[in-house]
């Protein structure tokens, strides 16, 4: 009798919150790893009897062309990184010591040249830097030069271009590691006698440096398959990876030793992502914070003292200048807004483009008027596109926010020890370079028969946005008090209740800039597009790309004015939601 | 010179400070004795920070000046000053290991290394954290990271150590046994302290003179002692120890002591308050009160209704309700039988104890 009386213990097997990761790592499984695992065996097959070979990497070994290439590659990679991390660290530095208000607002201004497209920003770079370009005239108007002075099509127009797309993401890594350094600790250490520059060098650059670490290393990683930049800025000599690797699967369709050349790309950044971690482990990157770091007491650890305190000693001589509080701010004013004005200005020179009157880029145009949105307007090929691009990004947007978002909630929820790998697998997308994500995909497409399709291009850039959706649900997800869901619970509300009533609504935020991100990540993709969008299913980005290899021309520009607004627009949204 | 300047050493002369319009300090002058354990007391936001900020350099005042040893250092860098300073949260240095951490300042002054390091082994026996030196801050416990703050400050001697509620974050027994640790401290580097606080307690065992703060002014400084038998504020008296209030109005005086009327009768007392406010208050501390009544001329007494009674171990505490709803706290003396709820009560208090405040 008395049995009868206990509750019988729920017979079916709840599953765990950790598979709700399962969507999202069965897509990466199917559509990024297992064509990324086919890549390297294309590299080490023999095309005809499909055993193991070396022969690819052999031709890589006695062909010098590729060599310079590696090493081309490597050095615009370095010098993009050293230089987008060393002009953008003051930046970042003002934008920290801001009130966060304020901060908020002045962070839209490096907010918007990140998100510009870099189709645009090259387009605006080949309109100020060419030989008859805004800057070359300006120059020998005001008599500065007497002939043009080379900036495209050489290193200089590369580095230019590759450091001004870059640098925001620098900033951007940069900025949150600055904004969790307790800004008592050189108060404290002004108390016990350090000047500025051992406040700065002691104490306050080493806290700094996961940051710089993580911003050098993003920056790297992205630049090493970048193809947009030396494409159009750079000559013959700037040739990258990236460019090769299309031109061998479009024009030499050598799926082979492409896929070497790609096995080689993702093992440069591998290599580079594996140095990080050794030193600052890999929570940095998605704004964890810099909790994992104790420095050992290695030899490293002290040399980097040794260096600080010499950059201390050799930095004191320029104490004096400043050393009332007030002083700080004064002299320190002038560099953000020149480095601000470096990032912004370049872009907005399409606008007076977009409305010239001529059917040049001249500038400044002899007169103004519509006929180029109007062109736009009436074309069928960019209509077609521009809707398409809407049509693709909005599916996307919601697949990768769905996706992520699941993802995000299991690895919440979830104590297993998956959690790890799932973590990696989630981040990976964005930190394997685009080209071999868009080149292994088009070959496992090309077999499936979607290539030229829109659900190739939706699957392509929903892996493409999975990551940054991971990362911002996931970092509303850490704010989020899992005793409200208990709260709930003794209150009478079902699992699916609180999820509606509670859960969702307190993520709101999140969640719609997640999509907002993941949007604007799939309508400004080129790489993807370039291999999977063919013949007519052309995307807006991949009839920029056309267009700006046949002739430039002001459609372009009024095109650019368009997207920007609409990124703005799409931006400036996710800013207000998400406070 | 007067024996007080020759004794002083730091002067604050009308310093004040603004945020825009909002005044986070009011125009202070105060002296701070030589080798004295200054406590600046107030609930959060009555300015003490910035008060202790603008000594450290680490505000600018708005107005005033600071004098140290007869100099203005109002304008002086915080690195020139050489003030020890210990953080509310310790701010250590998160990269650096607890020896690192103490050598800091040594190293800012450039110490040979050799001094550097039998100066960390001593000042970390001092504190009892010799085993600890190679450990990282996140390392250690709360309390261990108090006193690596402690040690980092004392270490270099500064002739005057400013601290910022440094036993906010502890729990009581942790923090009841740090306030002994700074004590010793403060009596063996024979060092000025400026404390700050907002726990009372704190302040009484602790410090030589107290100044207690409250809107972005000072109230009253003067010794422990001082404060608790002769407030001259209203706020001074509630804020430290307990105290009973009967509010009213000032009328006339009776011999050395000023009358107040209030709503339970008019009561004598002795006149602390600096201006000839209208609107007063008389406090009583519990323990002059006592139950009963009587005839006395050197007594005042009152009556009301025994609402509640509170049993907090060393004592058993009567609330008592006075006509006008105020409520009196009286001790309950051991040897006599507990009065029940509702019932009247009588209590007086000799006059001389009593004190009149605006
Ligand atoms: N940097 C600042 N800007 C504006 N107001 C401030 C600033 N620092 C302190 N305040 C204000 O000044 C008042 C006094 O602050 P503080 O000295 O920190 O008080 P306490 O330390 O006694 O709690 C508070 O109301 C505080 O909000
Ligand atoms: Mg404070």
């Amino acid at each position: 009798m008395s049995i009868s009386h206990a509750n019988p213990r729920p017979a079916a097997v709840r599953l765990g919150p950790i598979w709700l990761a399962v969507p999202a790592i069965a897509l990466l499984a199917v559509f990024f790893l297992f064509p990324m695992a086919r890549l390297f065996v294309l590299g080490i097959q023999d095309g005809a009897t499909g055993g193991l070979t070396t022969e690819h990497y052999q031709r890589l070994l006695t062909t010098p062309v590729y060599w310079s290439i590696l090493g081309i590659t490597f050095r615009i990679a370095i010098l993009t990184a050293v230089f987008s991390v060393l002009l953008g660290y003051p930046l970042a530095l003002w934008l920290s010591r801001m009130h966060s208000s304020r901060q908020t607002i002045m962070a839209l201004l490096v907010l918007l040249p990140f998100w510009t497209s870099y189709l645009v920003k090259t387009f605006a770079w080949m309109i100020l830097l060419g030989n008859r370009g805004v800057l070359n005239t300006l120059f020998m108007d005001i008599g500065l030069l007497d002939r043009p002075l080379r900036m495209m099509y050489n290193e200089l127009g590369v580095i230019i271009g590759m450091v001004h797309a870059m640098m925001p993401l620098a900033v951007l890594t940069m900025l949150p590691v600055m904004n969790g350094i307790d800004k008592r600790l050189t108060l404290a250490a002004g108390t016990m006698g350090a000047g500025r520059s051992e406040r700065f060098w002691l104490v306050y650059f080493p806290l700094s440096v996961p940051g710089v670490a993580a911003a050098g290393l993003l920056t790297f990683i992205t630049s090493l398959g970048f193809f947009i930049v030396p494409a159009f800025l750079g000559g013959r000599g700037q040739t990258m990876l990236a460019q090769t690797i299309i031109t061998q699967v479009q024009e030499l369709v050598n799926w082979a030793f492409a896929a070497v050349l790609a096995s080689l790309m993702v093992v440069a950044a591998l290599v580079a992502i594996w140095i990080y971690n050794r030193f600052f482990g890999l929570s940095t990157i998605s704004g964890g914070g810099s909790d994992s770091t104790t420095p050992g007491n290695g030899p490293l650890r002290v040399a980097g003292q040794k260096i600080l305190r010499t950059m201390a000693i050799l930095s004191r001589p320029f104490d004096r200048f400043d050393t009332r509080p007030g002083a700080t701010e004064r002299g320190f004013r002038l560099y953000p807004v020149l480095m601000l004005t470096f990032l912004i200005a370049p872009i907005f020179v399409v606008f007076p483009i977009a409305f010239t009157s001529a059917s040049s880029l001249q500038f400044p145009p002899p007169g103004y008027s519509l006929r180029w949105f109007e062109q736009y307007l009436t074309s069928p090929v960019w209509l077609s596109a521009t809707l398409r691009s809407f049509g693709v990004a909005f599916a996307t947007a919601l697949f990768a926010t769905v996706l992520g978002g699941l993802a995000a909630l299991a690895l919440a929820r979830s104590r297993s020890r998956w959690n790890g790998a799932i973590f990696a697998l989630m981040l990976a997308p964005m930190v394997v370079p685009r080209i071999v994500i868009a080149v292994g995909l088009f070959y496992l497409m090309a077999q499936l028969g979607l290539v030229a399709t829109n659900t190739g291009l939706v699957i392509g850039h929903t892996l493409l946005a999975i990551p940054y959706c991971f990362i911002t649900v996931g970092a509303v997800l850490k704010s989020y008090d899992w005793r409200l869901n208990q709260a709930a619970e003794t209150l009478g509300a079902g699992r699916l209740t609180i999820l509606r009533r509670v859960t969702l609504p307190l993520l709101r935020g999140g969640v719609i800039s997640a999509a907002l991100f993941a949007f604007v990540t799939s309508f400004d993709e080129l790489t993807v597009a370039i291999f999977i969008s063919g013949g007519l299913k052309t995307t807006l980005p991949k009839q920029m790309w056309d267009d700006m290899f046949l002739q430039l021309n002001p459609t372009l520009a009024a095109v650019s004015v368009v997207v920007m607004l609409l990124v703005m627009l799409i931006l400036l949204a996710a800013q207000k939601i998400q406070k | 010179m007067t024996a007080d300047q020759q004794q002083a050493k730091l002067v604050l002369e009308g310093l004040s400070k603004q945020y825009g319009n909002f005044t986070a300090l009011e125009p202070t002058s105060l002296t701070v004795r030589n080798g004295e354990f200054l406590t600046l007391l107030g609930p959060s936001g009555s300015g003490k920070t910035t008060l202790l900020q603008m000594v450290a350099g680490l505000a600018e005042p708005s107005a005033g000046r600071l004098l140290v040893d007869g100099a203005d250092w109002t304008y002086r860098p915080v690195n020139e000053r050489g003030m020890g300073m210990v953080f509310q949260h310790y701010a250590l240095f998160p990269h650096m290991t607890v020896a690192e951490n103490v050598a800091f300042p040594l190293q800012m002054r450039k110490l040979s290394a050799a001094e550097v390091r039998s100066r960390i082994e001593e000042t970390l026996r001092k504190v009892q954290l010799e085993k600890f030196s190679h450990r990282f801050p996140k390392e250690l416990s709360g309390g261990q990271q108090q006193r690596v703050a402690l040690a980092r400050c004392f270490v270099f001697n500064p002739n005057v150590i400013l601290m910022d509620e440094p036993l906010g974050a502890l729990d009581k027994a942790l923090r009841e046994h740090m306030q002994l640790e700074i004590r010793r401290l403060h009596k063996e580097y024979a060092t000025t302290v400026i404390y700050v606080t907002h726990d009372q307690e704190e302040a009484l065992v602790m410090s030589d003179r107290i100044c207690v703060m409250n809107h972005a002014r000072v109230e009253q400084l003067g010794s422990p002692h001082q404060i608790y038998a002769n407030p001259e504020t209203l706020f001074a008296a509630t804020f430290i120890g307990h105290s009973n209030v009967l509010k009213g109005k000032r009328d006339g005086s009776d011999g050395e002591f000023a009358r107040v009327r209030t709503a339970g009768g008019t009561f004598c007392g002795r006149d602390m308050s600096r201006n000839q406010a209208g609107e007063v208050a008389l406090v009583v501390r519990p323990e002059h009160m006592r139950i009963g009544e009587t005839t006395s001329a050197e007594f005042d007494s009152v009556r009301g209704r025994l609402t509640d009674l509170v049993y907090v171990g060393v004592e058993t505490r009567l609330l008592v309700a006075l006509p006008d709803d105020s409520i009196l706290t009286l001790r309950h003396d051991a040897a006599g039988e507990i009065p029940s709820i509702g019932q009247e009560i009588v209590t007086h208090w000799p006059k001389a104890a009593a004190r009149v405040v605006a």
